[in-house]
């Protein structure tokens, strides 16, 4: 086990130094250095020295990936690519180029929020889903089956802002049930967030209801069910009992990949719903041309990835008997 | 310059559906599929509705610069005497739709009104002012009504549907070949290949989206066609790992073996044995992921990322209509007029993916059998 | 059933079980179609019957159907099951599900699909128990080990806590035997519990149920096409075709004198039963598919004492002798007539080595799990083989001792680890197809599966073509055409069956589409890989026919390689043993076969079941093949030999005969 956590990590290296590496090209080709703080000084009366001493400042004044003018390895390491990705590599995320806050904080901070949205939704969407797909394969054959998956196409075609906007619109405006956006810190956010949960697991219900089924028809099909049904075992007992634990295999192994991307937050919902977390923290340092944040939570983006990978395949060792004793 | 590259590859994209259908008659596997889903109601609906959002787009494809004339109706020339075009174009379709086109409004109205829906103050004959809901110049014109500018919203939506059949078509269509290579590629060879396309993947699916997305468009420009492009660039991983994880079936089947067996060259079994083999797959998820593309739009366009401002999109229209809603009495019109022209595509566009997938690949049934 | 009394039960006579009129039909798109027609049968107490009958003729969804466990689309239409006083097919589905597992229980076919991979072995069992006998589950996991403990499986509580993947193939068979009978059913069902597994296997399984059905005064309905099973095992027989019983009698009064033509030429196309060289008895043209289907006699088609009256009406089943039943309008008098002998029942064997293996070894990285080390897999481990121009050499062994993969490197699809496969004196190992084409293009391979042996998409002259151009074989597109008409018509396909896909042919006509695709680049040497394996015994009887006539026109060369030792008999001029990558023994196939000197090779001939030898096999071997991962040291075979001395674990024998004639290495022959 040691020696393949120890793989997978020595494999996680070349993937985040490339992912810098990209980030660092896409940024650095929009912008340079001189354009970047001509935008966030304003643009107002900035002169030479201002912006020099803006780059001095937080170490752009360094060429962007290859320095010519020193010797050796120092070639290398003098280069704003290097400064830059090395304290990422020690998990030190650095400070913000327009304010100076520390990011490390900010992601701290602003994590709680973002998951007080998607793991709720996670959770709701996980059961609902499961608990429809499993009747509707139950049923199979019957209206109820035909109900589901036609419900399931449709819900499927309709944009997620559309779910969002006249969401909003019912939910917060006709029917003034809840609040139309905001957060507030503790318990109270629980009516803030709500409705963007709910909004959430409505745009997604339609695909995964329909994966999920699948999954479960195809186990229905198979030899052990029919050894199953040939001891005497009534339906609800086949599907609960064998059917569910094969099929949760691959619906696990499908769902767990995505828990590390909880704490980045859903992006349009935090932006309509007014929810502080990291999403809209990341669309706003883009728009903003913050690189520091953007490199910093691009960087960890793809860290939560490749942690969401390992988890699949100890997921598989988990819950797959064939994989855990070969 | 826009417009033309826009043509080109709309003419490119209807040659190449040509030459992939023609290939799919000469096999009687495809022949018998389609056979299978036309006798389908659903499918044949959905193949209908489809085909309609497609002469649409067509019809708006076609375009030419009519000559500018002046009040009197003479055609107006320049100082060198060529004639002088309405640099803006018109399609096809601007023609067909000119009672709706032309039909400007001062602002809201709603579907079939007469009167405006918004109030001013008019000056009456008396010389006072008074507040009334201003006559339409084109009463009961507007089957969706008018929006905040008085655009017919009805024509705005029949406009969007070129930008949502080239968003999936032509994404679709870039996607394809990339990931069919790819994807065969790293599954057939295995080792290093497969590495490097792993990693590549990984890499690539680790980078949000809305970067990629704007660092391209900084660097290439806003338009339809990139956009295109860079939705492709980030959508490609689905299709090449489906790709990859069956070729690597294939290459163990014996049919394969016996290919090998032969000493037939690896890229002569790649072509003659694994492609065909994959087709249907790379049928299902491009007829799948097509709809997936066309809902996006939408997102893209709220992020500021999505197509310009002077290209008509449904995506832009359910933007606006936030604003709309916002309103008291609400307008909605706008809303539900892209909502019904969105949903509209993709409904069919997925009922036809399902009767695809049925046929095809019996396994992954996903009508009760 | 008229007319048969009780009393051709002998003593024992109370019946268990009766079937009358059984009728079973698929829901199709064109309507639907007859599959089971009006099938009769019953079995007293204690009583083993077998349905035989090859595939497609409805014997599996007979068995199914007394469970009332038919596959969605398909649906008992007619007929009356009684069981213990009660009519199974009219019985609500509650009802029914109370009989299932208890009364009346089933073992299948596969035994790694028919587990639940995620649920322990110990658990499977205790469900039925829990289930049907009320047991708390304490008490059901007790009985259940008990119950494996019962089958024969060592260590059974360790067992009960494992996973199926953890068993061996015919352990897993003793496990769904031990499910079968917890809760002490009247009756057992049997289909085709033997077929996947290896032959010393089937024969530890075939004694399992023998004593836990038998011995304990239950009833065995036994499925399978396998007619020496039939022999060993079954007290009476009934013979299914195409949906009906055409036959029904006493085991010993079948095989010796079986009456209806379809049984008779059945029992002539088995390969142990007729004399080595001599032609099979083939039945003409092959099954028809059930739409065709019509009311007279479905074999008439095909049966060479047919005459007008046979298609009109149904044959029923007469009474024929004391006990007998027999659908045909022509039985009992005629008897399908001899056979003519295999033209190259004379061939001798030339001077020129065609293929020489020396010292071949094959071994596989391979990692023990998802976190494991990594480890080698010694499929082959020094082999040595020689096959002469127009001979026929069969290699055999049972599954994992690497016979495929020594098969799969000659041809360059397994990466060869060490030793030298000379081809007409040239070297191929290890060389790439660039270099060796044309000496590959002279050894070619026949494949296993029909099913996936041909690319469905492309169509068959395009496969067979294949091969042709890649070697430039034929000047020209018409040549090539030309050539490929010939080569069907030669392998008993239409000429015009070029431009169709494979899946409108049949299992035997795939692999003649195999076998004319081998020699559209005419090979010297053809290599089959068991290439009858999957095949019914009347089609596999057409396709060692075929061969048998190519090899005298054209001199080829055959490597065969099987598990069979039936076909071995039949086909071969010389045979090699294979056991766990290693040969044991190898020479004259007339003398391996009749006197063996390997204990190995012994215990092979002795678990396949002879027909026509009265009494039942004696069991020589127990246990399983272990793992290639890690062989024993020494001889490979000793923790199994009943003959192993000390000095069988310590030193590996080495071969004592001369190397092109009778050799074996087993210490028990040191000269």
């Amino acid at each position: 086990m040691l020696r393949y956590l120890l793989r997978r990590v020595v494999y996680a290296v070349p993937i985040l130094l490339g992912v810098n590496l990209l980030t660092f090209a896409l940024f650095f080709g929009i912008h340079s250095p001189d354009s970047i703080a001509r935008t966030i000084l304003g643009d107002k009366q900035v002169d030479a020295e201002m912006i020099a001493r803006w780059k001095h400042e937080r170490g752009y004044d360094l060429p962007r990936f290859w320095n010519g003018a020193e010797r050796g390895v120092r070639r290398l390491t003098r280069t704003i690519f290097w400064q830059k990705s090395v304290p990422l590599f020690r998990l030190e995320l650095g400070r913000s180029d327009i304010d100076r806050h520390s990011i490390g904080e900010a992601v701290r901070s602003r994590m709680w929020p973002s998951l007080s949205v998607t793991l709720p939704m996670f959770l709701l969407s996980l059961v609902v889903t499961l608990a429809i797909a499993m009747l509707a394969a139950f049923h199979r054959g019957s209206a109820l089956d035909a109900t589901v998956l036609v419900g399931c196409v449709i819900l499927m075609s309709i944009s997620t802002l559309f779910y969002i906007i006249a969401g909003q619109f019912v939910f917060a405006r006709v029917l003034k049930w809840f609040p139309f956006s905001g957060y507030t810190e503790g318990p109270g956010a629980v009516r803030y967030v709500l409705m963007p949960v709910l909004i959430g697991v409505l745009a997604g219900l339609g695909g995964q209801i329909r994966f999920d089924r699948t999954v479960f028809l195809e186990e229905i099909h198979r030899d052990y069910i029919r050894t199953a049904r040939a001891k005497g075992l009534g339906e609800g007992a086949v599907l609960f009992r064998h059917a569910l634990k094969n099929a949760m295999i691959p619906i696990l192994t499908s769902v767990v990949v995505t828990i590390p991307f909880l704490i980045m937050g859903n992006l349009l919902l935090e932006n309509f719903f007014g929810i502080p977390g990291l999403g809209s923290y990341v669309m706003d340092a883009i728009q903003r041309q913050d690189f520091a944040v953007v490199r910093a939570m691009v960087y960890v983006g793809s860290l939560l990835y490749i942690v969401g990978l390992l988890m699949v395949d100890i997921a598989y060792v988990l819950v797959d008997p064939r994989v855990r004793l070969s | 310059m826009g417009y033309v590259l826009n043509n080109a590859v709309v003419a490119a994209l209807v040659l190449a559906g040509i030459a992939v259908g023609r290939a799919m008659r000469r096999s009687p596997h495809w022949r018998r599929a389609f056979a299978e889903i036309w006798r389908r109601r659903g499918a044949r609906v959905s193949a209908r509705v489809v085909a309609v959002y497609a002469a649409i787009a067509l019809l708006d494809s076609v375009g030419w610069h009519p000559a500018v004339r002046d009040e009197s109706g003479a055609i107006r020339r320049d100082t060198s005497g060529r004639i002088v075009r309405d640099a803006r174009g018109l399609t096809a379709l601007d023609a067909l739709l000119t009672p709706w086109r032309t039909a400007r409004e001062k602002t809201y109205s709603a579907p079939f009104a007469t009167r405006q829906f918004v109030a001013e103050y008019v000056r009456g004959a008396d010389g006072s002012l008074e507040r009334t809901y201003p006559r339409l110049r084109y009463p009961r014109r507007h089957p969706l009504g008018t929006d905040r500018i008085g655009e017919d919203v009805f024509y705005q939506a029949m406009k969007g549907v070129r930008t949502g059949m080239l968003l999936g078509v032509f994404t679709t269509a870039l996607v394809v070949p990339f990931a069919l290579i790819v994807g065969l590629l790293a599954g057939y060879f295995g080792g290093w290949v497969d590495d490097v396309v792993q990693y590549l993947y990984t890499v690539l699916a680790s980078i949000p989206a809305v970067l990629l997305v704007m660092a391209f468009m900084v660097l290439f420009g806003r338009g339809l066609v990139q956009l295109c492009v860079i939705l492709g660039v980030t959508t490609w991983t689905g299709l090449c790992r489906v790709l990859r994880g069956e070729t690597m079936k294939l290459r163990e089947s014996e049919f394969v073996a016996a290919a090998r067996a032969m000493c037939a060259p690896p890229l002569r079994i790649l072509w003659r044995h694994i492609v065909p083999n994959v087709m249907h797959l790379v049928v299902i998820t491009t007829v799948l992921g097509f709809s997936g593309r066309v809902l996006s739009e939408a997102a893209l366009t709220y992020m500021g990322i999505g197509v310009g401002v002077d290209t008509y999109s449904w995506g832009r229209m359910i933007n606006d209509a936030r604003l709309e809603l916002a309103r008291d009495p609400v307008i909605w019109w706008k809303l539900a007029a892209s909502f019904v022209a969105m949903v509209g595509l993709v409904l069919p566009a997925n009922l036809l993916g399902d009767a695809l997938r049925d046929a095809l690949d019996p396994r992954l049934r996903s009508e009760p059998s | 059933m008229s007319g048969v009394s009780n009393d051709t039960f002998g003593p024992r006579s109370a019946i268990v079980i009766e079937v009358e009129g059984l009728g079973i039909e698929f829901a199709g798109t064109g309507g639907s179609v007859r599959v089971v027609d009006g099938v009769s049968f019953r079995i007293a107490r204690g009583e083993v019957l077998a349905l035989v009958g090859e595939s497609g003729c409805g014997k599996s969804l007979t068995a199914l159907s007394l469970l009332g466990l038919l596959p969605p689309g398909a649906r008992m239409a007619s007929g009356s099951i009684r069981f213990e006083g009660r009519e199974l097919a009219r019985l609500p589905p509650a009802e029914l599900r109370e009989i299932r597992g208890n009364r009346i229980a089933m073992v299948f076919q596969e035994p790694m699909t028919a587990l639940n991979p995620v649920m322990t072995v110990g658990a499977q069992v205790a469900e039925a128990l829990r289930l049907h006998a009320g047991l708390g589950r304490r008490a059901a996991w007790r009985r259940a080990a008990e119950l494996l403990a019962g089958v024969g499986l060592p260590d059974p509580e360790r067992r009960c806590r494992e996973y199926p993947h953890q068993l061996s193939g015919g352990q897993r068979q003793r496990v769904m035997i031990a499910m079968a009978v917890a809760c002490d059913p009247a009756l057992l069902i049997a289909d085709e519990p033997t077929t996947a597994l290896d032959v010393t296997v089937q024969a530890q399984v075939f004694e399992l149920l023998r004593k836990v059905t038998v011995q304990r005064g239950r009833s065995l309905l036994l499925i399978t096409h396998d007619l020496g099973i039939v022999y060993e095992n079954a007290d009476r027989v009934a013979v299914m075709y195409a949906g009906r019983v055409v036959e029904e009698a006493r085991r010993d009064a079948l095989f010796a004198r079986p009456l209806h033509p379809y049984t008779q030429m059945l029992l002539g196309a088995i390969p142990a039963r007729s004399e080595p060289g001599e032609r099979l008895a083939v039945i003409p043209g092959q099954v028809p598919p059930p739409v065709e289907w019509g009311e007279g006699c479905r074999f008439a088609d095909r049966c060479p004492l047919a005459i007008a009256e046979c298609r009109g009406e149904r044959p029923g089943l007469r009474e024929v002798d004391h006990g007998r039943r027999v659908a045909c309008i022509r039985a009992p008098a005629a008897a399908v007539g001899g056979r003519t002998a295999c033209a190259s029942s004379s061939r001798a064997a030339a001077a020129t080595n065609r293929l020489v293996v020396e010292e071949l070894r094959v071994y596989f990285p391979v990692r023990d799990g998802l976190f494991g080390a990594r480890l080698l897999v010694r499929a082959v481990d020094g082999v040595d083989l020689v096959v002469r121009a127009g001979e026929t050499l069969a290699l055999v062994g049972e599954s994992g001792c690497g016979k495929t993969t020594v098969a799969r490197a000659v041809v360059g699809l397994a990466p060869v680890t060490a030793g030298s496969i000379r081809v007409d004196g040239e070297e191929v190992a290890g060389r790439t197809c660039r270099h060796v084409k044309a000496v590959r293009r002279r050894v070619q391979m026949v494949f296993q599966d029909p099913a996936s042996s041909l690319d469905p998409r492309m169509p068959v002259g395009q496969a067979i073509r294949e091969g042709m151009e890649i070697h430039r074989i034929g000047r020209d597109a018409a040549e090539r055409r030309e050539r490929i008409a010939a080569l069907l018509d030669r392998v008993g396909l239409p000429k015009a069956s070029a431009d169709r896909y494979p899946h409108e042919f049949s299992g035997g006509q795939r692999q003649r589409i195999g076998i004319a695709r081998a020699l559209a680049v005419e090979p010297e040497l053809i290599i089959c890989d068991e290439a009858t394996s999957s095949l019914d015994v009347s089609v596999q009887a057409q396709m060692l026919n075929l061969l048998c006539d190519l090899q005298a026109e054209r001199g080829l060369s055959y490597l065969f390689i099987t598990h069979d030792l039936g076909v071995v008999r039949h086909v071969a001029d010389r045979v090699a043993v294979m056991y766990l990558g290693e040969l044991v023994e190898q020479g004259a196939t007339r003398e391996v076969l009749e006197a063996p000197l390997h204990p190995y090779t012994a215990a092979l001939i002795a678990a396949v079941p002879r027909i026509g030898e009265g009494g039942r096999r004696r069991l020589v071997l127990a246990g399983d093949v272990p793992s290639p991962i890690e062989p024993p040291a020494g001889c490979r075979f000793h923790p199994r030999c009943p003959y192993a001395m000390e000095r069988c674990g310590v030193e590996a024998p080495p071969w004592f005969g001369p190397p092109a004639g009778r050799r074996v290495r087993c210490w028990l022959h040191e000269a």
